[in-house]
């Protein structure tokens, strides 16, 4: 044999494996075996229910492991089967303030407060009292926390440097807690005694409405209680005023749909407290925490209903606490004040709770009264390294004072 | 010194449970099996649905033109851009077989950024769910939808859905089915629009699509009626190169393409009507033979 032979054979191992490639992958055609093995009563075994191998593990139970976290499925404890429409903080209605009217039965009889509340002048000295609040909780508080990104949508591919500042909720915190303060200083002692500041308070108001449970669940971040319970507003229950009508829509929707849940109505204000009776509840609005579920914008309307959400679940879990689980009518109207703020917006609303009968067609009605979203302030900022507070709104204060001094 | 020469003596191949394995030096580079663009597979991002539909916007994974599965680039001239989250349109609508149609709200139109058309935000009874819009839609519109094909053609406004059988020769209509139950299929890019030419045999409607090619498609296809949002989208210009970058598109070479079909299509006649079948095509499995895992 000669060498050359050798030398000039072909390595075929490249041919070999195309042909793997190609030649590799085979599409199975039909025939007729699986009929005809059917037919004869043959059992058929797909190959790896024998070739696979099956072990059973034996449970061993390790003394001092570390338990398993409670998950949130059909395991849980509060896992029920009926679906709980739930409302929380961060939740805020599709229809805004048509659709909270048309979820608490409440109707509004006129525009702005109730002639009962008095808005009187403010003083110069008030208001610039109440522009130090203003630079104190907006500018000099010394929480330095990283604020949330800012987007332009003309430039969305432009990135703003982080801005450190101090948070929303801090913000939020500090106003409404410095503003009260200068309230009660002002009122006087008589009226002041008369009153408690409770801060971080957790409502919970189950109920059911057309087949559908619903609970809200709810945080009352300021709430002032009074001695004595607010006096009613009015005599005339809404009868002649007409829902409205949120067509082909469910007054249910935007609700967490949620199957781990408690129904427990929740008012933390013990009755022992001499000073149970709730007065004015201030409600946050942080918008990196509030939002829709599409996250889209909040609108000014959605705010409006979260006001009158939030004040209905205060007043109607005292009204419980207060005339029994099983209450309709109230034997005596709630009537409940509400301020919601993010700092730079305020918004009032008072509510009077005539029914917590919430399914009937007839019958008496829950009054609202509101007015608009009204601005503190336009702006508060550095200008130049400067602190500059432009175009102050003095309404706010004067409609703050006419809330408290009101019994 | 002595009992390490000990040690040593002591061990030996043979007491080794197992040989190690040699290293067989590679003679050709891993063979890769790559798919082609252009058969419906995105290769721009992909999308992480949940279980369940929901109009939360979903996040996704920015893919660069590459297989997600061999990781290698397929698709030229993607990458980068802003990252937008993706709104999970519901194709499907589906409404009563007979009586009076569904009415459902139009709550919002949203602009979308993985898509050119804009897209309507809806409700219904405790439901939310997107559509792409049409035109002339708007905040507080109620449209209607039904599965219901009458003997005389409906009267249909914008936005409204019927099957194809229920709607009069001549009207436009956009986000059609290719049969019944699979959901709005063709037609969904912005300012789009098909026509519906004819009734054919065996129950079966013409349209014509935007690229002017004729379908005879089952009279119990749904579509939309009117013309799809943001028809100016078209017409826009890109602007700028930095613009492209932004919609994620990458740097394009500049030549001039004589054969690959870019700078326009030989003008020929159009194929004939073709009629779509059935949604039944199941894919073969292919058995897979290889020698991988047997040692000899």
């Amino acid at each position: 044999m000669r060498l050359t032979q050798i030398l000039l054979r072909q390595h075929i191992g490249k041919h070999i494996k195309k042909h793997w490639r190609v030649q590799g992958k085979k599409i199975p055609r039909e025939s007729s075996a699986l009929q005809s093995l059917k037919d004869k009563n043959i059992p058929i075994y797909e190959p790896n229910e024998i070739l696979e191998e099956t072990r059973t593990f034996e449970k061993v139970d390790v003394i001092g492991i570390i338990p398993k976290q409670i998950a949130f499925d059909s395991t849980h404890p509060n896992w029920h089967s009926r679906v709980c429409h739930t409302y929380k903080d961060e939740n805020v209605l599709l229809e805004g303030l048509n659709q909270a009217k048309c979820l608490t039965r409440t109707v509004e009889l006129q525009q702005g407060l109730p002639d009962k509340i008095i808005i009187k002048n403010s003083s110069k000295e008030l208001d610039s009292r109440v522009k130090k609040i203003i630079y104190n909780s907006h500018l000099f508080d010394s929480e330095q926390v990283k604020l949330p990104k800012l987007k332009d949508p003309e430039r969305p591919a432009w990135n703003f440097p982080r801005l450190l500042g101090i948070s929303e909720s801090r913000r939020n915190v500090l106003m409404v807690a410095k503003l009260l303060q200068l309230i009660e200083s002002l009122s006087g002692p008589q009226l002041t005694k008369q009153r408690f500041v409770l801060n971080d308070l957790q409502f919970a108001f189950p109920f059911e409405k057309s087949g559908d449970l619903i609970q809200f669940l709810i945080k009352g971040d300021t709430l002032i209680t009074s001695d004595k319970p607010l006096q009613p507003i009015t005599q005339d229950a809404g009868q002649d005023v007409q829902l409205p009508n949120l067509y082909p829509i469910k007054d249910t929707v935007t609700l967490n749909m949620e199957n781990i849940y408690e129904m427990k109505n929740v008012y933390p204000v013990q009755k022992a407290i001499s000073k149970h009776h709730p007065h004015t509840v201030f409600i946050h609005y942080n918008a990196t925490e509030v939002k829709n579920i599409y996250e889209e914008e909040v609108t000014d309307d959605q705010i409006l209903g979260r006001s009158l959400l939030k004040t209905f679940t205060v007043a109607a879990t005292y009204a419980k606490e207060q005339f029994g689980e099983d209450v309709k009518v109230l034997p005596k109207p709630v009537t409940m004040q509400a301020v919601q703020s993010d700092g730079k917006f305020f918004h009032f609303g008072v509510l009077q709770l005539n029914t917590l009968d919430l399914d009937s067609e007839d019958g008496p009605k829950n009054i609202w009264y509101q007015t608009d979203k009204m601005s503190l302030f336009e702006s508060c900022s550095y200008v130049s390294g400067k602190p500059t507070l432009v175009g102050y709104n003095n309404d706010v204060i004067k409609h703050l004072l006419a809330l408290y001094d009101n019994v | 010194m002595g009992t390490l020469t000990r040690a040593l003596q002591r061990l030996c191949i043979s007491e080794l449970s197992a040989a190690p394995k040699l290293i067989i030096p590679v003679r050709h580079r891993k063979y890769v099996e790559k798919p082609t663009p252009g058969l419906g597979i995105s290769y721009r991002r992909i999308v992480h649905y949940p279980e369940e539909y929901t109009v939360k916007p979903l996040d996704v994974t920015n893919l660069g033109g590459r297989d997600p599965v061999s990781g290698r680039l397929v698709a030229k001239g993607i990458g980068g851009g802003i990252k937008h989250k993706f709104h999970w349109v519901q194709w499907k609508r589906e409404g009563p077989k007979e009586g009076p149609p569904k009415v459902e709200k139009v709550v919002k139109i949203i602009v979308d950024g993985c898509r050119t058309s804009h897209i309507a935000l809806i409700a219904h009874e405790n439901e939310l769910k997107y559509y792409l819009a049409t035109e002339n839609m708007k905040p507080g519109d109620l449209i209607r939808t039904s599965m219901h094909i009458p003997r005389i053609p409906v009267r249909a406004y914008e936005g409204d859905s019927y099957p194809l059988g229920a709607l009069s020769i001549g009207t436009q209509i956009n986000s059609v089915e290719k049969y019944p139950g699979l959901g709005g299929f063709l037609v969904h890019a912005a300012g789009a629009y098909a026509t519906i030419v004819r009734k054919a045999p065996n129950n079966r409607v013409v349209i014509q699509l935007p690229s002017k090619r004729e379908f005879a498609l089952p009279e119990g296809c749904m579509c939309t009626v009117g013309k799809l949002s943001n028809a100016i989208h078209g017409s826009t210009p890109i602007g700028s190169a930095q613009r492209n970058r932004e919609l994620g598109n990458r740097p394009r070479s500049g030549l001039w393409q004589r054969k690959s079909g870019k700078h326009g299509r030989k003008i020929r006649r159009l194929p004939p009507v073709k009629e779509i079948t059935s949604g039944n095509n199941k894919k073969q499995e292919i058995i897979k033979l290889s020698l991988d895992g047997i040692h000899c």
